[in-house]
């Protein structure tokens, strides 16, 4: 990607993010340097196994990580405006107005006491400046607009009175309440059952081609993926491994970490193949060493990738990879 | 709603039932006997026993818990076997007086605790907290009676603003301002010794709310931290605390022996350690059924409010 040149359709640009753990002296580096852009209307995947770093990316973006991390480097500038020159009230003036996040666990995002209707009331008077009466009936509509039957009384129902798929359905009617530019959805089916899941995705597209939303949908499902993402970034280990369209990373995949999550992925149509897993576990973060990341888990490892990191290696102007060997399929076939 | 409340109440019955018969029990199995507190060695034991068929005494134990229980329940409670005063009058004498001093300080206690829990359970790791949780670990190691004799020697003794004994100065026992005079060290010390296990409790209950998913949502949705934990935290911090409350309710009658004694304050404290010295049983029994009972209603209490405040629970009974 031409990374100087202006790019007018982007939403969201990201350069370098580097976000760290710090326990008393130790700090555990888990956002290692990540540049992606958002286009305007897009659904972006980033996907990655547990740990990877992607929940926290986004939530160092929106400025939600824990007290005991801090991002230590990076340029995010959304819409133009750039995150550095902005305040703390006007960052938080960002969030709920322009990036609006899904949670993965809808059991726990809403609080037990207030009614659904409170969260979206709250909401809608903080930042669309509503009166109390028009908040209400706008509540009221945004359950009908997210597929809740008899919003009317739905809406003075506390969280419990809910099922999980109900409350994600809530979830994505706060995350509308603010006309977002950027929705982010964090594992939001992960905690869902498979036919839900289904509705909720099937729910998630509706309404970002009704509203013209960017998306940034985070999953270690590539099934998920697959069904709504536009254009998917794989990450590993707090890095950038692979990024691509859709259609690129599913057929044409780059780098041997794509290519292994795609080989341990069950298929239903045709052919029986045995899964291959890939082996090894996710690397702990507090650990790292020098080289690419996934080195030590990698069939085609050589020594030249445990001693540096590889550079990013363009294949189209949608399509690059972070591997020595990427693009010489010869090899990585064997 | 009103069947819940019901229910607990009924299954309270059986329960008071059982703490007077563990009352009775104690007492009667306690190493003296109770007509000792009303004779003198020379007696004859004629005259022993005379007093003791007198006060029902040579009566089976099953009896006398009967006639008792007949007695509590008909609102007579029984004589002081020391002073010959009905303990009915004497405990609607001075429960009134524990309570004036144990509500005001609790309700200060409850007060204070909230907002330093609050603010040291928003502030978890800072410098607010480290002091706040610091003073209260420091709070609770000190025994309250070494508190009171601090307050009385530097406000009572060396500064002499405040009165150190009893409710009222003599000749002047209807004045207000005398009275409230007299209840500034007491409350103080009670006060101080209720607050750090409540500012404890609230803090604790603060960061665990704070770390919630609830939590990061709103601020993922630009909610500002004060409106997080007034709008969203307070609420579910005070629920718990319900419970605390509704235990502490026995401490209206007990819960200030020992600054009661301290002060010279005329209320059940020191009617109940002036009872345990001169072996006045039936004063003892009535106190600890009281306390005991109010352990119970307590938790009654605690569990009707909580049915009523919190909605995942009054949704469950019907």
């Amino acid at each position: 990607m031409s990374d100087n040149v202006k790019d007018k359709n982007s939403l969201l640009d990201v350069k370098n993010l580097r976000t760290s753990f710090y326990n008393g002296n130790s700090k555990t580096e888990v956002v290692r340097g990540i540049d992606f852009t958002v286009q305007k209307g897009e659904i972006l995947g980033i996907v990655g196994e547990s740990g990877s770093g992607k929940s926290i990316l986004v939530k160092s973006i929106l400025g939600i990580i824990p007290s005991n991390a801090k991002v230590d480097a990076g340029e995010i500038i959304l819409d133009g405006k750039n995150f550095e020159s902005l305040s703390k009230k006007e960052k938080r003036a960002i969030r709920g107005r322009d990036i609006a996040m899904i949670f993965q666990d809808p059991m726990t995002a809403l609080n037990p006491l207030k009614k659904a209707g409170d969260h979206l009331v709250e909401l809608l008077i903080r930042v669309r400046g509503m009166n109390k009466k028009e908040a209400k009936l706008e509540a009221v509509e945004l359950l009908r607009m997210v597929g809740i039957p008899s919003p009317e009384t739905r809406v003075n129902q506390y969280p419990h009175e809910f099922s999980g798929g109900m409350r994600q359905r809530v979830l994505i009617a706060m995350a509308l309440a603010c006309n977002p530019k950027l929705l982010i959805a964090d594992e939001p089916t992960t905690a869902l059952d498979v036919t839900i899941q289904a509705q909720i995705l099937e729910l998630l597209k509706k309404l970002q081609q009704e509203n013209n939303m960017s998306v940034v949908f985070i999953t270690h499902d590539l099934g998920v993926v697959a069904t709504i993402c536009s254009r998917i970034l794989v990450m590993y280990a707090g890095m950038v491994m692979e990024e691509g369209l859709a259609h690129e990373i599913f057929y044409s995949p780059k780098h041997p970490y794509t290519k292994a999550l795609l080989n341990s992925i069950p298929r239903v149509d045709g052919e029986k193949t045995r899964l291959k897993p890939i082996k090894g576990t996710a690397p702990s973060l507090q650990s790292i060493k020098s080289g690419c990341p996934f080195a030590e888990r990698c069939e085609h490892a050589m020594e030249k990738c445990f001693m540096e990191v590889p550079e990013y290696k363009n294949f189209s102007a949608t399509q690059k990879s972070m591997c020595f060997l990427a693009g010489e399929e010869d090899r990585l076939d064997d | 709603m009103l069947k819940y409340i019901f229910k607990r109440i009924l299954q309270a019955i059986p329960l008071l039932f059982i703490i007077s018969i563990i009352c009775f029990t104690l007492i009667q199995l306690a190493p003296y006997d109770a007509v000792d507190a009303m004779t003198t060695p020379n007696m004859t034991k004629e005259t022993v026993e005379l007093i003791k068929a007198r006060y029902g005494l040579d009566r089976p134990a099953y009896l006398q818990y009967f006639y008792w229980v007949k007695g509590i329940i008909g609102g007579e409670w029984g004589y002081s076997i020391v002073t010959h005063e009905s303990i009915t009058n004497d405990l609607s004498a001075r429960i009134p007086n524990t309570i004036l001093l144990v509500l005001p300080a609790y309700i200060l206690a409850l007060f204070f605790s909230i907002i330093l829990g609050l603010l040291a359970g928003a502030n978890k790791g800072k410098l607010a907290d480290k002091i706040i949780d610091g003073l209260s670990s420091f709070g609770i190691a000190i025994p309250s009676f070494w508190m009171a004799m601090i307050l009385v020697f530097i406000f009572g003794h060396r500064l002499n603003i405040f009165p150190i004994l009893g409710m009222h100065t003599i000749g002047n026992e209807e004045s207000f301002f005398d009275l409230l005079s007299h209840m500034v060290l007491p409350c103080t010390v009670l006060m101080l010794s209720f607050i750090p296990e409540l500012v404890r409790y609230v803090r604790s209950s603060a960061i665990g709310q704070l770390s919630e998913d609830y939590v990061m949502v709103q601020q993922a949705y630009g909610a500002n931290p004060t409106s997080i934990v007034f709008k969203h935290v307070l609420r579910n911090v005070l629920l718990p605390i319900i419970t605390i409350v509704g235990m502490s309710l026995p401490m209206l009658v007990t819960g200030a022996v020992v600054t009661e004694t301290v002060f010279g304050w005329p209320g059940i404290g020191t009617y109940f350690v002036k009872a345990i010295q001169g072996f006045d049983y039936p004063v003892v029994m009535a106190i600890m059924l009281l306390s005991a009972s109010l352990v119970i209603i307590g938790n009654l209490v605690s569990d009707i409010l909580y049915s009523i405040v919190d909605p995942r629970i009054k949704g469950m009974g019907e």
